[in-house]
């Protein structure tokens, strides 16, 4: 695995504006992304995911914090000193030079020699699939085409990072899955350490080695797309990846590793990780859906931990599995629950039908905030 | 159905059409061809014109000089002086271009939709004044003893009045001060449309300011820049105000030639002749230049 950083963020702060009107884009970040990673800035729009990339491009200066680029400092440096290149939004593609033209611009700046750029401008073409198109206007390009034309461009001057900026959002969604792998594939053969942006969920999970879910200007969490998953630590984050079931309750004592919380429905789970309570907290968790088992009402089961009665107000099928919306007494949302479906099998469980859910431990999941 | 439908549109075309047809051929075709006709006249003798005597007098008269004896010799004086209005209407469009493009590009990079709406109002600004009082601004401006001679003898740069009034350097000042708006309009409205973020591209690819504008900027903004240069340059060739009042006798240019035909010289068809040799010769320039441009690759959007 690759280990020094690619990019340190140290306590950057970004302010537009002044006085009154000052808008706070960035609050005190600090993110490290490793040389050859795949990272993601995750979030909803207006979370400054974008703002961060256009100080690391260099479009705009932090107005506090350091940035640096393999140990350099980048600050004052600006955007055609740094080598890091851009996949923008909508492109941005040179509307009056050939694709051959917007991919040989970058190597043209860094004064190549003709006979090299030509090499290089094939090299790059074919590298995005996109070999014979060198001649066509932007204009003469589909949605997808463009896309890797922009991908060619930045990636021609052999970036040591290259920043994409929602580059994906505005293709439609059978070539969004397909410039997913592109981009994966481009990733791996290139080796160069990619920061990715996008408010897409989906996307941030497939694609990154890891990604940080930002919020107001501040980072939420940093982690593997299975940590993100699993092991969510803030209700925003949880609730922005997949569907999630809060749930309220008091931290009980803990014993054999691990931990009762009483519920505040009524009913016990236990969780492994709690590390940030203390016995008596209240504190709020996050079950997903897939985590929970539906047993019948009236199944013999052991004792009553981990387990909450139910009435299934909705059956919905998926095809892969079906999700159940579950009323529980004194809760005001239902309960969502997602069941695997076996071949053959219709669903156990009707509308209006009471049930038990059984919780395990592995699915509690205890947030922070 | 959609006979009737095309039949009204067509009536309809028309109907919005009829007011500029009327106007434009009522005032500028009939007239066109009353001054064709005027310039194939013989002269008369006290101005005017001989209705019915036809004669080539006008166009041999603009290359040739006919002596006592009634024989031709080459006359280059008239050339000379549309040499002169093609030279210095060249002059002003390059010192237009060289002042309104940096200003346009300031206006059109001001994030302040409010001030950017003032300064393209303040551009405008000289339009609400007569153009003969701003000319005769220039007059006190550089004349002997002016604001401008006065200021450089304080300041010891001059030891000697400058002697700038009645010059063709008077000249190019003066026109390139009246018809600098139409160079920073047309050329605004281009890059105003510009998208910030190909320069960003730019940047970002490892360009400098100065090549992300020789290269992006530039190249995006040429229809406006074109559109400038005419703008500027087809009314500097036909001026006759400023050349009058701040050019001197020997610093001629087309129009006032041709209105001297028309008053002192009492030379009608020559001053029609020397209006049609300008009209064709600047029709020709354009219609030359617009072949080139749209046979130039990446041109002509």
């Amino acid at each position: 695995m690759p280990q020094a950083n690619a990019i340190d963020i140290r306590d950057i702060t970004k302010v537009f504006g002044q006085g009154a009107e000052a808008v706070h884009a960035l609050d005190h970040v600090s993110l490290a992304i490793r040389e050859g990673e795949f990272f993601t800035l995750l979030g909803p729009s207006g979370c400054g995911k974008t703002t961060l990339l256009r100080l690391l491009a260099g479009f705009e200066q932090p107005t506090a914090g350091v940035i640096g680029l393999y140990g350099d400092d980048l600050a004052g440096l600006p955007p055609f000193r740094r080598p890091v290149n851009t996949v923008f939004q909508n492109y941005a593609l040179f509307p009056h030079m050939t694709v051959a033209g917007n991919v040989a611009f970058g190597l043209e700046m860094q004064r190549w020699r003709r006979g090299d750029i030509e090499r290089r401008v094939e090299e790059v073409l074919s590298l995005v699939k996109l070999a014979g198109y060198g001649q066509r206007k932007p204009a003469q390009l589909s949605g997808g085409q463009q896309q890797r034309v922009a991908l060619a461009r930045a990636l021609a001057n052999r970036p040591k990072v290259l920043l994409l900026d929602e580059p994906l959002s505005a293709l439609d969604l059978k070539l969004r899955k397909e410039m997913q792998i592109e981009l994966k594939r481009l990733q791996v053969e290139t080796g160069i350490t990619f920061v990715f942006v996008t408010h897409d969920q989906e996307e941030a999970l497939t694609m990154s080695d890891r990604l940080a879910v930002m919020q107001d200007g501040k980072v939420l969490q940093v982690g593997t797309p299975a940590e993100i998953y699993e092991r969510p630590t803030r209700r925003f984050v949880a609730d922005f990846i997949g569907d999630t079931n809060f749930l309220q309750g008091v931290l009980g004592r803990a014993a054999n590793g691990e931990i009762q919380i009483k519920l505040d429905v009524g009913g016990m789970v236990t969780t492994r990780h709690a590390e940030a309570h203390t016995e008596g907290e209240r504190v709020t968790l996050a079950v997903r859906p897939e985590r929970v088992d539906l047993e019948p009402v009236n199944a013999e089961a052991g004792e009553d931990t981990g387990r909450l009665r139910g009435v299934v107000e909705t059956v919905v099928y998926f095809g892969t599995d079906t999700s159940y919306r579950i009323n529980i007494d004194s809760l005001p949302e239902p309960v969502l629950v997602r069941v695997q479906n076996r071949q053959g099998a219709a669903s156990p469980f009707a509308s209006g039908d009471s049930v038990r859910l059984r919780i395990p431990p592995e699915a509690v999941q205890v947030l922070v905030d | 159905m959609l006979a009737a439908l095309r039949r009204s549109q067509l009536a309809q075309r028309t109907a919005l059409l009829a007011p500029s047809l009327a106007i434009i051929g009522g005032f500028m075709v009939l007239p066109l061809i009353l001054m064709a006709y005027v310039s194939i006249l013989e002269k008369g003798t006290h101005g005017g014109v001989e209705w019915g005597t036809y004669s080539a007098e006008a166009y041999i008269k603009f290359l040739f000089e006919r002596d006592l004896m009634g024989s031709l010799s080459v006359n280059a004086d008239y050339l000379q002086i549309f040499l002169r209005s093609f030279v210095l209407s060249g002059v002003t469009v390059l010192l237009a271009l060289a002042i309104g493009f940096p200003t346009a590009l300031y206006i059109a990079l001001q994030d302040d939709r409010w001030y950017r709406n003032l300064l393209v109002f303040m551009v405008t600004i000289p339009f609400w004044t007569n153009l003969l009082v701003r000319n005769y601004a220039w007059i006190i401006l550089l004349r002997n003893n002016g604001l401008i001679d006065n200021a450089a003898a304080w300041l010891g740069l001059t030891q000697e009045p400058i002697d700038v009034l009645y010059t063709p350097f008077a000249i190019g000042v003066g026109l390139t001060y009246s018809f600098l708006p139409f160079m920073v309009l047309p050329i605004y409205a281009s890059l105003e449309k510009l998208d910030l973020r190909l320069v960003e591209a730019a940047f970002d690819l490892g360009a400098d300011r100065r090549r992300a504008l020789a290269r992006i900027v530039v190249p995006l903004a040429l229809p406006g820049i074109i559109a400038g240069c005419i703008l500027v340059f087809v009314p500097c060739l036909g001026a006759y105000v400023t050349p009058e009042l701040l050019g001197g006798s020997k610093s001629l240019m087309i129009g006032n030639l041709i209105q001297n035909q028309f008053g002192a010289a009492r030379n009608w068809p020559f001053g029609a002749a020397l209006g049609f040799a300008l009209l064709a010769i600047v029709l020709l320039a354009m219609m030359a230049y617009a072949l080139r441009f749209r046979r130039a690759p990446g041109g002509g959007t």
